[in-house]
């Protein structure tokens, strides 16, 4: 056991990770929390294997993991809390443990992810792919903190916020940061995916149409205005695909005559015919259905220019 | 496009692994860049991080398969192609091109050593003799963009005249093929030309002009040599800054005035195929194309790739095949890359195994344990 107050001076860089997941206050006060990790930390990247651990290193030794837990012990008057102490490592192996120790693969946010990043780098720790599977659980660490890291600062920012993810905020980047606002401020809230596809959206529109700052954010407000975003912007973004499904509805509408035919167009029209589908009651159903279906015959052409 | 200074400005390291340095083609290139110091390695593994870009050309004798049946795609017509590796990327810079999305940070590499797919190829011609094997080496680079430095293609083409129901396909975006000329026999040897209304010319990059591909199409048509072309991709309306219709009959327009041109610069009966497809992108290359065509409307296809709404690539495809029958006689086999079933029947009115001079070019050959038809 250590006393609360010497390990608060003992937390070092490694103080990396978000407070929420520390134990219930009942558990610090009974010290039923994780050991945690107290070790020197070797300048040389190397593990220093055979170094002997004595007590003047001892007191420089630092908090390899559990900063949050012993923040909030301090906070709750708790005096002491389990320890153990470890020969001295290196930057890279102390920085692998208090990964493990957190155990939260694939989970960290992407403030977490780059506090990780930077302290990798400034302790010459190489981002190799033991780390990564720690971090993200593939490969993928170091490519998506440097396209992360790449984003404009208040593209980071709704990253941060969850409000997009990384691969939107890259793709619609040069959007002006006023459009994001309209989006992701308007009152009318929209879901992540939505979102993804009004921005993905604008974006395109924005590079067709060669608009500027105040014609997108005004675009953009008066999108979120609609009473339905994604179809009216949809409907910019592809006026010759929804008038052809406007052409169809009305078809549909048009050549069935009221009789409960359902008419199916393949999806986007990319295919080689139309699905129908009649429900019949009696045979005077049967008699209505055939007249809908002579009118479509008669009117085929109108269908099938369509595909 | 001239070869000389197209190497010189493109080409700053040079690695060949050790298996390669041997090779007649290899010795002939480093005599022929004589502006680089050659770079021996084991195997392009060891080939830098820093180096590994479209601007370090490597050489290794070949690669584990060597000849594979065109990857085609999902639900859509294949036309049974087959494919060597010869070049694998490509640094004319097409906008458009599907290797963006997976030869980044990748050099060129060169397989310096035919033999194993020329013997490959003989194999599957002569077990399938009364089927006609097309086979292409321009899949992953173009096959003649680095063929006056190496002249492989050359043994291809030799080793493989006497074979009469092999065409081999060396397709290009340049205009680097008096190499090739002198070649006797020559066999059924086609030398393919990808082609674009100059509209578009921004969309290629570093390739040579449609003019000179045209004259070189002539050139090696006057050689003997078959010509095949390849209206790949087409581009539809926003391409040129106009939208729907209007746009469509612009490029319809300009894509006949092509056909024109071609039909002056080569006699109809020396073109072996024609092939038509329209621009089309993979989700994980859009991400690459930054030009205003991306902003079109496109449709996601039954194989998962991205094209234009089906009726307008119809209408592309219909008028560029009424313009080609139009200026060509004899009408020469024309087909579409990578469409479907809707699309053929809409564009020919019937599937290609239902089209003379098509039928026997997209029959496959019988794979292990079926009954040869």
């Amino acid at each position: 056991m250590e006393r609360v107050d010497e390990l608060l001076t003992r937390v070092g860089p490694l103080d990396l990770f978000a407070p929420e997941r520390v134990p219930h206050d009942s558990l610090i006060e009974r010290a039923l929390v994780p050991v945690l990790p107290l070790a020197c930390l070797t300048v040389d990247p190397a593990p220093a294997e055979h170094a002997s651990f004595t007590d003047n290193q001892a007191t420089a030794a630092q908090l390899i993991w559990g900063a949050p837990i012993v923040r909030r012990a301090a906070a709750i008057g708790v005096g002491r809390l389990p320890v153990h102490r470890i020969d001295p490592v290196s930057p890279r192996a102390s920085l692998l443990l208090a990964l493990r120790m957190e155990g939260r693969i694939g989970a960290y946010s992407w403030v977490e992810r780059e506090a990780i990043h930077r302290h990798a780098v400034r302790n010459r720790v190489p981002i190799d792919d033991q780390l990564s599977q720690l971090v993200t659980g593939d490969g993928g660490f170091a490519d998506g903190i440097a396209r992360y890291l790449r984003l404009a600062p208040r593209w980071r920012r709704a990253v941060d916020e969850g409000a997009v993810d990384v691969r939107t905020a890259e793709v619609c980047g040069a959007l002006p940061a006023a459009v994001l606002d309209a989006v992701t401020g308007a009152e009318r809230v929209v879901s992540f995916s939505n979102r993804r596809l009004l921005l993905g959206w604008l974006s395109e529109l924005c590079g067709r149409d060669g608009l500027h700052e105040p014609a997108a954010v005004e675009l953009a407000h008066d999108i979120m205005r609609s009473s339905n975003p994604v179809e009216a912007l949809r409907r910019l973004r592809y006026p010759r695909l929804t008038a052809m499904e406007r052409r169809f509805g009305e078809l549909q509408q048009r050549l069935s005559g009221g009789v409960p035919l359902a008419l199916k167009a393949p999806r986007d029209f990319e295919g080689d015919g139309f699905e129908l589908q009649i429900k019949v009651r009696s045979p005077d159903d049967i008699g209505h259905a055939i007249d809908a279906l002579k009118r479509m015959q008669e009117h085929g052409d109108e269908l099938f220019e369509l595909l | 496009m001239n070869s000389s200074s197209f190497y010189k400005a493109r080409i700053k390291r040079l690695y060949v692994t050790s298996d390669a340095v041997g090779l007649e083609a290899v010795q002939r290139a480093l005599g022929r860049l004589p502006h680089l110091a050659a770079r021996a390695v084991d195997s392009l593994e060891e080939v830098p991080a820093a180096d590994r870009n479209l601007h370090t050309l490597c050489v290794t004798a070949f690669r584990g398969a060597t000849l594979s049946a065109c990857p085609g795609t999902r639900v859509h017509r294949c036309c049974n192609y087959h494919t060597v590796d010869l070049y694998a990327g490509c640094p004319l810079g097409c906008s458009y091109c599907i290797m963006q999305s997976y030869l980044q940070r990748a050099p060129v590499t060169v397989y310096a050593d035919p033999s194993p797919a020329i013997a490959a190829i003989r194999a599957q011609a002569l077990a399938h003799r009364h089927l006609p094997l097309r086979v292409g080496s321009g899949e992953t680079g173009d096959s003649l963009l680095y063929d006056p430095l190496f002249e492989i293609t050359r043994r291809y083409i030799s080793e493989l005249a006497d074979l009469d129901n092999v065409y081999f396909e060396a397709k290009t975006k340049t205009d680097f093929v008096d190499q090739l000329l002198d070649i006797e026999p020559k066999g059924n040897a086609v030398i393919g030309f990808s082609v674009n209304a100059p509209r578009f010319a921004a969309e290629e990059g570093a390739s040579a002009p449609l003019a000179a591909r045209l004259q070189a199409a002539q050139r090696a048509a006057r050689a003997g040599f078959l010509v095949a072309f390849h209206f790949d991709p087409l581009f539809g309306s926003a391409a040129n800054g106009r939208s729907g219709q209007d746009g469509n009959r612009d490029a319809a327009a300009a894509y006949a005035r092509v056909a024109a041109q071609l039909a002056a610069a080569v006699p109809a009966e020396r073109v072996a195929w024609i092939s038509l497809g329209t621009v089309r992108y993979t989700p994980a290359l859009k991400a690459h194309i930054s030009r205003p065509y991306i902003h079109d409307e496109f449709v996601c296809c039954a194989d998962g790739k991205f094209r234009y709404i089906q009726r307008e690539r119809v209408a592309l495809y219909r008028s560029v095949v009424q313009a080609l029958r139009e200026y060509l006689r004899p009408i020469p086999p024309i087909y579409l890359c990578m469409e479907s079933d809707a699309v053929w029947y809409r564009v020919f009115g019937s599937l290609p195994q239902q089209i003379d001079g098509l039928r026997t070019l997209f029959a496959a050959a019988p794979q292990r344990g079926e009954e040869l038809p």
